[in-house]
């Protein structure tokens, strides 16, 4: 999938929150270090399924990603069991399964339990935020994770111009 | 006639952000040539004449603010505009860019719509 992102489109994931689900420590860094460089700010790693539970019941999430590789069918579980109360705090949070292993059946059963994407490792920065941004984008999502041109400011406590 | 691209020297010893930076300069239309430290970015601009250059302060071999003294002084970009793109935010790292002859100081993790503003910002 290519995108061309116009030049004037612009995207601020300041004020999105992201977990990322990953038994992999290295995994989880090199996420990180992406997504800070994309902007996220609010951003919670799971190194296991039970501390991605917990935090999905008590924080506000606008994305998920998770990659299921190390917890087998309890992964897809999990994802269903997100999805599955529609009343609950994240069900309708942007789910991407990150995974190495792209065989059919799997890359079925992932995209089968709920997710909103699936993206095989390795994976480039460029190649993570299309598939972000092409989730923020979608009608499920209906551009959420976008913020407003509004909130994107030369001004920001970022930069300085001499 | 449409507008020549503007180029773009991005340095950054880090894969992810130079990835990063030029693919939200390239989809910006931004001609972006990439550097893995100082000493590569002296060689780039023997090789090309950027319209703004964008390094990073923390780098081997030669480090950013030192890659911004010896552009100014031994090279043709005595006037390029520099912007500095660190995740240090240190008053005296800033004084020593701003001496060295930087335009910018913009703190890691960018906004990629400010980064994009910045350099249009400033491109002449």
């Amino acid at each position: 999938m290519q995108r061309n992102l116009k030049s004037e489109l612009t995207f601020n994931f300041a004020n999105a929150s992201v977990a990322m689900i990953d038994a992999s420590p290295i995994c989880i860094e090199v996420l990180t270090g992406i997504l800070s460089g994309c902007g996220f700010r609010r951003m919670y790693r799971c190194s296991d399924l039970r501390i991605g539970s917990d935090t999905i019941k008590t924080h506000s999430l606008d994305l998920i990603l998770i990659d299921p590789y190390a917890f087998g069918e309890e992964a897809y579980k999990f994802v269903r069991w997100l999805r599955s109360d529609q009343r609950a705090l994240n069900s309708g949070a942007s789910i991407i399964i990150v995974t190495a292993y792209t065989r059919v059946h799997l890359i079925s059963a992932a995209r089968q339990c709920g997710a909103d994407y699936v993206i095989a490792k390795p994976f480039s920065t460029a190649g993570l935020l299309e598939r972000i941004l092409w989730v923020a984008e979608s009608e499920r999502r209906h551009g959420e994770l976008l913020a407003p041109p509004e909130l994107v400011s030369s001004s920001g406590s970022g930069m300085e111009m001499w | 006639m449409a507008a020549p691209k503007r180029t773009i020297l991005a340095i950054d010893d880090s894969l992810t952000i130079r990835e990063l930076v030029n693919f939200v300069l390239s989809n910006a239309g931004f001609n972006v040539v990439l550097a893995e430290d100082g000493l590569e970015g002296l060689d780039a601009l023997g090789r090309c004449a950027p319209d703004v250059i964008i390094t990073d302060v923390n780098m081997p071999r030669l480090d950013g603010l030192s890659f911004i003294e010896r552009a100014r002084t031994e090279t043709q970009a005595k006037a390029t505009p520099i912007l500095v793109l660190t995740t240090e935010s240190g008053a005296e790292q800033k004084a020593r860019a701003k001496a060295a002859g930087a335009t910018g100081w913009i703190v890691k993790p960018f906004n990629p719509a400010q980064l994009i503003e910045a350099v249009r910002r400033v491109a002449p």
